[in-house]
């Protein structure tokens, strides 16, 4: 099987916590745009 | 169009056809047909992002911006979340059993009936969906442009026919890496020339702030309204499921990620499309937003839609009434903001009156021919790309949108050949391996259903309700098989029996619920069906199996 044979010595967790951390980044820029122009 | 933008767009179609069939032409094992099996991150990411934006994303998304702002973001909030989820559980299940399809687990961990079940759904929500991938952007092409509707169908699907039959995933995945180099090669063109199409005056900056003084900028929604597709909450809730089920078990994306290498390259493929696609919708929306600005001081049409509408004298000078004020209004709005007028009420007012008359205009239009489509944000983009792009790049911007046309119909095609070959032909007809039969097997199932696309396609325009039904088609199914799939991964007391029966029952559910959603007993996002339906599955689940148990 294709997964037994790889060596994965990627730190997926961090992956995790920083997609999440990236994605709510955004969304806090997006309030910051929406606060800035509200109309 | 001149015979620069033709030459750019049949050379860039050409070239990524013939390179896709030719770099993929010797295929001869079912499983580099079906899988590929030895793709690296950067092109299963973009593999995954080409087959999910069709080429109505590059045609709609911008005029929604246009008409609604940049809330439409919000939608894809659920996306990252997603992502990680099918690559903590999904992803390596699905590695471990080795499938061709998502629906193989399901037998493994029910039994035959709940994969042929969920693969059945599977089959007509993408079978009907692929035909109408086609004829979107055909009708928006043919109508501007004045093509053919059915020779632009024909020639989209027809060359996705040859190179998905010829190369398989491999060529599919391959393919789609060109196509999004061109989209967005495409849309970053596009942008520039939507800046240089401001008053010298105007620098960007002060665009940004016309846009944000008329109300394009509010991006977040916090409303805790259900009925609201685009809010925060939707997007954090029922966008997390829509997207669970649709990168999760809808084949099309799962042959995608399923191409890779290793798990890592798959897993990194995932990740991947989680760090970009909000960055790269966002980036699109802005750019429709900017045509919007750009439109404050190039006067846009009354209606972007270009279809003819025969009308008496009588009907055509009240017309001319209305288009003489929506041209007084655009005057004065335009004199406020070259003189940098402080007054944001009037101009408010102001904006707020030429949408009125838009409005107005078009629904005149309607009522004088019924068949006058008056939604017509669709056309807002191309519209501006053909009046305001040079030769040459308006060649290249309609090669985006047979590219984004071509590289998701092309995952559909190669998903419902998979899905027939191996959960139906190889599961009940063929089931000793023979490699020369299944790849010739399920490259006359690719044509078959590349056939039946078109023929959808041409047909299309003859049931105005089916291509509304196939719009939220998704979401109708989406809630049942994700479902199915977490009873699978998170239930383990749930047996096979129950199930289907849950799969049956969350179906109906959700197919009442849109009924008496149609019918205006209440209103729902649809975002929330894939909610209700994987509720209702679990639920009915959990009941039916300790029912069950003892029963026995």
């Amino acid at each position: 099987m294709r997964s037994e044979n790889e060596k994965d010595k990627v730190n997926w967790k961090a992956w995790y916590w920083g997609l999440l951390i990236f994605l709510f980044a955004q969304i806090a820029l997006y309030m910051w745009i929406t606060n800035t122009y509200k109309v | 169009m001149s015979w620069i933008d033709w030459t750019v767009l049949m050379s860039t179609l050409f070239i990524i056809v013939a390179y896709g069939s030719w770099k993929t032409r010797k295929q001869t094992s079912i499983d580099g047909y079906l899988k590929g099996n030895s793709e690296n991150w950067v092109t299963i990411g973009l593999s995954i992002m080409a087959t999910q934006a069709s080429a109505i994303t590059f045609l709609s998304t911008p005029g929604q911006a246009y008409e609604s702002g940049m809330g439409f973001i919000q939608f894809y909030f659920g996306l990252p979340i997603a992502m990680i989820l099918i690559s903590v559980f999904f992803l390596p299940i699905y590695y471990k059993l080795n499938v061709f399809t998502a629906y193989q687990y399901l037998e493994e961990r029910f039994d035959v009936r709940v994969r042929s079940f969920t693969s059945f759904l599977f089959l007509v929500s993408r079978g009907l969906a692929a035909g109408i991938t086609i004829y979107a952007p055909s009708i928006i092409l043919s109508t501007l442009l004045g093509w053919n509707l059915q020779l632009t169908c024909l020639v989209i699907g027809g060359l996705v026919i040859v190179y998905t039959v010829s190369g398989g995933s491999k060529a599919v995945s391959l393919t789609q890496k060109w196509q999004m180099g061109v989209i967005m090669a495409g849309m970053f063109l596009a942008f520039y020339f939507v800046l240089q199409s401001f008053p010298s005056s105007i620098s960007f900056s002060e665009g940004v702030d016309i846009a944000g003084s008329l109300g394009k900028m509010e991006i977040i929604n916090l409303s805790p309204d259900i009925t609201n597709r685009y809010t925060l909450l939707s997007g954090l809730t029922g966008g997390v499921f829509l997207f669970l089920s649709y990168f999760g078990t809808d084949q099309s994306q799962v042959q995608r990620y399923l191409g890779g290498k290793t798990l890592k390259e798959s897993r990194l493929g995932l990740m991947f499309n989680g760090l970009v696609k909000i960055p790269m919708q966002f980036f699109i929306l802005f750019i429709g937003v900017m045509v919007f600005v750009s439109f404050q001081f190039n006067q846009p049409p009354i209606v972007f839609n270009p279809q003819k509408v025969e009308m008496t004298s009588l009907e055509e000078q009240n017309l001319k009434k209305i288009e003489s004020s929506y041209d007084a209004v655009f005057d004065e709005k335009k004199m406020l903001l070259l003189n940098r007028s402080n007054d944001s009420d009037r101009i408010q007012e102001l904006q707020f009156a030429q949408d009125s008359i838009r409005a107005n205009y078009k629904s005149e239009l309607h009522s004088i021919d019924p068949d006058f489509e008056a939604k017509d944000s669709d056309y807002i983009f191309l519209t501006f790309i053909l009046n305001f792009l040079p030769h040459g790049l308006i060649g290249l911007l309609l090669a985006v949108i047979f590219s984004a046309a071509m590289s998701s119909t092309a995952g559909e095609l190669n998903a419902l050949a998979a899905t027939t070959t191996i959960d139906y032909y190889k599961k009940f007809w063929a089931k000793e391996d023979n490699d020369e039969r299944d790849l010739k097997i399920s490259k006359l199932l690719t044509i078959g259903w590349g056939i039946l696309a078109i023929v959808i396609a041409l047909t299309a325009g003859l049931f105005e309700n089916l291509i509304q039904l196939v719009n939220i088609l998704g979401s109708l199914f989406y809630g049942t098989i994700l479902g199915v799939f977490l009873l699978a991964f998170f239930f383990k007391s749930v047996n096979a029996k129950a199930a289907l029966i849950a799969g049956i029952i969350g179906q109906l559910t959700v197919l009442g619920i849109h009924f008496l959603k149609l019918y205006g007993f209440f209103d729902l996002s649809y975002l929330m069906y894939n909610l209700i339906g994987s509720g209702v599955v679990i639920l009915v689940g959990i009941i039916a199996s300790i029912d069950l148990k003892n029963e026995r």
